[in-house]
């Protein structure tokens, strides 16, 4: 068994802080369940330190059941790294917007190398990496991870500790949560967080492994006073934590006097207690300011409060929090704070506040309250906290994460006579969603131990790699072939000549009548595909469509009994930086509307136009964005540029034309809505892609768009009154409520689409193309 | 008109709210939105915000002069404690000068925040401007962008005449300083001048891009960026895979080295084992062993002879192309059927039987090489490792169509090459045919010399030998055919001289012959 590295800045049992201490709970603990654990580390002594004093010999010492490797830093430049930091600190929070760095590259560049850096840790890094099973990084900002990380990154687990600040917006950071093989969160809000701020192209490599709360010493050692007060009699709320403004302390002193005013002859107490200057006993009657307390008074105080608040809105994870929980306490969290909130929801072990009022108003609901009620959600909490809190599950997650195997299918087939099965397919385009099927299905092909190429007819230059140009001895006799069609090509007839055998994977025709008003030559085209169709069922035995909507056409077009294989698409392709300058301009507060598809008749991009023009009745600060290629030859393009003309809506409607994909990622990320009027549709990817950017989509209820969507997303099953669809969209824009419960049934549907759920489904195919060879 | 197969979510509770929405609706005209976006092109911020803060923190880190002491850490601890003594008396004395300047310093200060203030305002706006700029009225937003420009300019050019004033009134106060204080004093100076150029310029920069700008100008940039962008990722990976496949390529060569090395010494070990055991180990083999030691043995030059015949037997091509003669005899005689087989012997690579194959004809090969009837297997022909004379000798009797043998016969002991013949007059039906190909010994250059180059013949066979042997064994219709005759082109010229005619009978004529007979 190889070794696991913990990579942090600075390393101790007695290091204050979340990160700190995960790393020395971590490792120790994996340590002791017979890992071979090292840490890399530098010598400086803390994050309080000079850093660039070196406190420590540089050296290895074995402490702890681990392996501490110390590096000397590096010198630095601490002033012109200050000064970046003090112009970071001030860009104001609402400022922040995801995917827009608040610093151009150059600047951060001086940021992280100003850092804590170790030049001597990231050659060790270059030169041994092979020699360690994985590396966690934690936490994510200093520059040891930022430098360090991708040296490694092929076996590099990223433990961000993330906090929504201006630092997690810089594009170094986005950049390594980008490269890491994984990324260990330690609470459900941070995985979140960390989706909203680097998009979907993370979600595959995420890991839960949460942080866990040492309970050894609960329930012994409980004291009952502390100086002049008694807790086991007192009615006390409890807020643990560093006093400062970042924490939100006077915030919730002040709710404390509100409540007071309201309600003066509550004998209720705010007790605060933790680390930092000044003092809040006094200024108000009743609210008690114990200054830092030692572990044993702390528990008394958890075990004797009513409710902790926990006010902060800024924390990747709470102890605190965990801790009144493993009492049986309920918990009032910011509604604010993602992370915090997060586990709130989940546990149901307390409730949220955000603002001043809704705080004095959890002050008065506790007062009023009786001890029964609110130990209900405090056992809730207790629950929760077991399952999550509890370091022995908190480490088996950690194993898991670790040790998770990498994406092999690994299916023996029971009789394998075949030895090549390859694809052909008309053309292959970079980023096109059946290009990247057919890519899945050759590589899982290969997986099951065939032979397998692509031969297309067409081959984008971006992909050269990827596939051959198909000529009449590409595919021998014996080979199977699997064969993409849609409306047909010059290959179509070497498929039907193909003497071994062979299954027809049907991807639709839209159907002629759309086109015949804008583009007849097309239509014809389609016409003629569709006839073409019923003479392959003779060809083809085996046959299956990409939606049960597309095999029942099959099936039409008497095709023998044909079956489903789905698109799969996997959020990985995401993992490059969105266009900045789109992204910041599409975050300017205003709603965006965004379908994407190619400009076709049968899509009905004009009829969005009009919808949208009624939804500015409703919502007036909306664009509408209208993402896709545009096709030489089809008039539609113009119809639908004079529809908007028509509605004087040229400076609300979007009309792109085909983007890149860091533009595409851009307009998915900053998207309110994926608005679809679109009459056919074979499939429709766009509704899968949209899911995944947590985009709620709304969708006309045609073809094979209801299956597609199954229960997620929301659609209209009639065009008579756009008036009330359009009401419909900002509903789900607008409505809180309603675009959660959307968005939590979408995060379930676009998982049954991921390559692993969809591609076993091959198996099948493959069986009877065996079966043919007997 | 909602349908949903989400659970939680109500279609009533959601009628009725857009039964609210559509009665609250407001049917005014739109406003002109606040910003639109015209392409996907990036733009550049025109004032450099951070350079510009940067400048200005420095400028106030040092403002407050004269009221620290530096650390002087560079002096031991008694100098050091003298050295900040020394200090604090030079800053109390030069407080005349240093309070006045401290003043001073302030005041500048605070004008250039208000500058940059300003600056930044005149950016937004600008960057308003540009964004509010829509692909179909460019020339509108020109006009109203030259006049927000005209009177933004004028605003700045105001702001620099008051600051002007402001600024002589304050040189004049300060006329008596020392020379050190001037130096400071020019350096401000310059940075307020380069922030004064820089934001003129930025302004002229604007005005003229704007002119010149068209939207499709823009989306070519963006294409082209991300044209380059796309062309780098393919680079990059193409490089990758192409490191990736020379890696491999280099493994493989190294595998066929080591396995080829491998494979003698496997050999010469085996050849040397079995010798030994020959040698000394008669008494615990049984006679079974040593038919396998025997077996083995015969067998270790196989490899070898498939070499040899690919070196000296002649193309797989060639070799089909000269066997095509025999087809008309096959297809005549009717063999090549399901119950008239052929069976050829001694079948080597098998290029016989791919061509019977290929004609539909059934046919089945027997050669005693283990290497080359795997090759024949692997071609998907049917051959079996066996000596012919036991494998035929294991059929029942009339039940082959054919029975042929090219270059076989040369390689047969006599008393076996009898034995063959006995066997094949028996499995043959009626009307069953025979071939035997072998070199021609009348020949002389065949007989005397290319006959040799296959170590394992044993002697010329003449054809009248065969010819009496095959009729005397009971076979009709017997025939020889001169096969495989040398070019024209080498024999010696002069057709008419009985000298050139011998002479290129006997060392130019047939290469080999066929024997061809009929079971009756």
């Amino acid at each position: 068994m190889k070794r696991i590295a913990f990579v942090i800045p600075w390393f101790g049992r007695n290091l204050k802080g979340g990160a700190e201490q995960q790393a020395w709970q971590a490792a120790t603990r994996l340590a002791r369940r017979g890992h071979e654990v090292e840490v890399l580390t530098t010598c400086c002594q803390s994050f309080f330190e000079d850093w660039s004093s070196n406190h420590f010999s540089a050296g290895t010492s074995h402490e702890h059941g681990l392996n501490i490797r110390r590096f000397p830093v590096d010198r630095r430049d601490h002033k012109s790294f200050d000064r970046m930091n003090r112009i970071l600190l001030k860009r104001p929070f609402p400022e922040l917007k995801a995917g827009v760095p608040p610093i151009s590259w150059e600047h951060s560049d001086a940021f992280v190398k100003e850092n804590i850096n170790s030049t001597l840790l990231t050659n060790y890094l270059r030169v041994e990496k092979d020699s360690y099973h994985a590396f966690i990084f934690i936490p994510y900002l200093y520059g040891l991870t930022i430098n360090g990380l991708p040296i490694v990154a092929e076996r590099a687990f990223l433990q961000p500790c993330l906090h929504d600040e201006a630092y997690a917006y810089l594009a170094q950071v986005e950049r390594i949560f980008h490269l890491a093989k994984g990324i260990l969160f330690i609470s459900e809000g941070e995985q979140l967080l960390a989706q909203r701020l680097y998009g979907p192209g993370i979600c595959q490599k995420s890991f839960f492994t949460g942080g866990g709360v040492e309970m050894s010493d609960a329930g012994k050692n409980q004291i009952d006073k502390i100086g002049p007060l008694r807790l086991d009699n007192s009615r006390f709320i409890l807020c643990l934590g560093r006093r400062d403004p970042a924490k939100n302390t006077d915030f919730i002193v002040e709710a404390y006097a509100r409540f007071k005013e309201q309600n003066p002859c509550s004998d209720l107490q705010l007790i605060l207690a933790g680390p930092g200057t000044g003092s809040f006993g006094g200024c108000i009657e009743g609210v008690v300011d114990l200054g830092l307390v030692k572990d044993d008074e702390k528990n008394g105080l958890i075990a004797n409060c009513l409710a902790l608040f926990q006010p902060s809105r800024n924390e990747s994870y709470s102890r605190a929090m965990m801790e009144a929980w493993f009492h049986g306490r309920p918990v009032v969290a910011h509604r604010d704070c993602l992370a915090t909130a997060t586990a709130v929801q989940c546990a149901k072990g307390g409730w949220l506040a955000g603002t001043l009022e809704e705080w004095s108003h959890m002050f008065a609901e506790i007062n009023r309250q009786d001890k029964k009620q609110i130990a209900g959600f405090g056992e809730n909490g207790r629950c929760f906290a077991k399952e999550n809190a509890d370091w022995e599950k908190v480490i088996d997650r950690y194993e898991k994460a670790i040790y998770s195997s990498d994406n092999c299918y690994r299916v023996a087939m029971a009789s394998k006579k075949l030895n090549e099965i390859h694809q052909l397919i008309p053309n292959l385009a970079y980023g096109d969603a059946i290009s990247n099927q057919a890519m899945l299905i050759r590589d899982y092909l290969r997986c099951l131990g065939y032979r397998s190429e692509i031969f297309v007819k067409h081959l984008d230059q971006r992909i050269t790699h990827e596939a051959s140009i198909f000529n009449q001895n590409s595919i021998s006799v014996k080979a199977g072939m699997l064969y993409h069609h849609s409306i047909g090509s010059e290959i179509t007839i070497f498929a039907v000549n193909h003497l071994g055998p062979k299954c027809l994977i049907y991807h639709n025709i839209t159907p002629p009548e759309f086109f015949e008003p804008f583009w007849p030559d097309f239509a014809s085209i389609l016409k003629k595909g569709l006839a073409d169709l019923k003479k392959l069922s003779d060809s083809f035995t085996i046959s299956v469509g990409d939606s049960v909507y597309n095999a029942s056409e099959l099936e039409a077009s008497s095709f023998n009994n044909p079956g489903v294989l789905p698109i799969a698409v996997c959020p990985a392709k995401w993992s490059h930086l969105p266009n900045a300058d789109l992204m910041r301009r599409l975050q300017d507060g205003k709603t965006n509307l965004l379908f994407v598809g190619r400009i076709v008749p049968n899509k009905r991009q004009d009829q969005l136009v009009e919808t949208f023009s009624h939804y500015l009745t409703m919502d007036s600060d909306a664009r509408l964005i209208i993402v896709g290629q545009i096709e030489s030859g089809n008039s539609y393009h113009d119809h639908l540029l004079d529809v908007i003309t028509k509605h004087g809506l040229r400076r609300y409607v979007l009309v792109t034309g085909l983007v890149s994909d860091s533009a595409l990622q851009a307009y998915y990320r900053t998207a309110h809505l994926f608005w679809s009027m679109s009459e056919h549709e074979g499939f429709c990817i766009p509704l899968i892609e949209a899911m995944w950017f947590d985009v709620p989509v709304l969708a006309y209820k045609s073809a094979a768009a209801p299956e597609t969507l199954g229960q997620a997303g929301i659609m209209f099953n009639h065009k008579e009154d756009l008036v009330r669809i359009a009401a419909l969209a900002k509903l789900v824009v607008h409505d809180g409520k309603l675009k959660k419960k959307i968005l939590k049934a979408q995060r379930s549907r676009r998982t049954d689409f991921l390559p692993e759920k969809v591609l076993p489904g091959l198996n099948k195919l493959i069986s009877q193309m065996e079966e043919q060879i007997s | 008109m909602i349908e949903t197969k989400n659970p939680e979510i109500s279609v009533d509770e959601i009628m009725i709210k857009i039964r609210n929405e559509i009665a609250n609706r407001s049917l005014t005209p739109l406003p002109e939105p606040s910003s639109s976006i015209s392409d996907t092109g990036e733009t550049k911020p025109v004032f450099d915000d951070i350079r510009v803060m940067e400048s200005l923190q420095t400028a106030q880190q040092c403002a407050d002069t004269g009221i620290g002491v530096l650390a002087m850490t560079r002096f031991s601890m008694a100098l050091r404690w003298f050295a900040r003594l020394s200090g604090h008396i030079v800053n109390y004395l030069t407080q005349v000068i240093t309070v006045p300047q401290r003043k001073f310093n302030h005041a500048v200060l605070q004008i250039l925040e208000n500058m940059i203030h300003a600056v930044r305002e005149s950016d937004t706006s600008m960057r308003y401007l540009k964004e509010s700029v829509c692909v179909w009225d460019l020339n509108q937003a020109l006009i109203d962008g030259n006049d927000r420009i005209a009177s933004l300019r004028a605003d700045v050019v105001s702001g620099f005449a008051a600051r002007d004033s402001y600024f002589d009134r304050l040189q004049k106060s300060f006329s008596r300083m020392t020379v050190e204080w001037d130096k400071q004093i020019v350096g401000l100076r310059d940075q307020i001048a380069d922030i004064l150029k820089g934001s003129t310029d930025a302004n002229d920069r604007l005005q003229k891009s704007f002119s010149r700008m068209t939207v499709e100008w823009d989306k070519q940039i963006v294409g082209l960026r991300e044209q380059t962008v796309g062309l780098r990722d393919q680079i990059d990976s193409l490089r990758t895979s192409l490191e990736k496949d020379a890696g491999e390529l280099d493994e493989l060569n190294k595998n066929t080295a080591f396995l080829k090395t491998n494979r003698i010494l496997q050999e010469r070990r085996l050849d040397r084992f079995l010798e030994e055991a020959e040698k000394r180990l008669p008494a615990p083999f049984d006679e079974k062993h040593l038919e396998v030691f025997a077996d083995e043995k015969s067998h270790l030059l196989d490899l070898q002879y498939s070499f040899f015949e690919d070196r000296f037997r002649g193309s797989r091509k060639e070799i089909k192309k000269r066997l095509r003669v025999y087809l008309p005899w096959i297809k005549e005689s009717g063999a090549g059927t399901d119950d008239r087989p052929v069976i050829d012997a001694g079948c080597g690579r098998g290029e016989w039987l791919e061509l019977l194959k290929e004609e539909g004809l059934t046919a089945k090969g027997v050669d005693l090489n283990r290497v080359l009837v795997e090759r024949c297997q692997k071609q998907g022909l049917e051959a079996a490792e066996k000596d012919v004379v036991q494998d035929l000798a294991a059929l029942p009797a009339d039940t082959l169509g054919a029975v042929t043998a090219f270059h076989l016969i040369e390689h047969l002991h006599f008393s076996v090459l009898m034995r063959f013949v006995d066997e094949v007059v028996r499995v043959l039906k009626l009307g069953g045919l025979i071939i035997f190909e072998t070199p021609n010994p009348e020949n002389v250059r065949v007989g005397s010399y290319s006959f040799y180059f296959d170590p394992t013949h044993r002697k010329p066979l003449p054809s009248t030998v065969i010819k009496f042997l095959i009729e005397s064994k009971g076979f009709s219709r017997v025939k020889v055919l001169p096969l495989n005759p040398v070019g024209e082109e080498e024999k010696v010229k002069g057709d008419d001289s009985e000298l050139a005619r011998r002479f290129n009978k006997y060392f130019y004529g047939p290469r080999d012959y066929a024997v061809i007979g009929y079971k009756v």
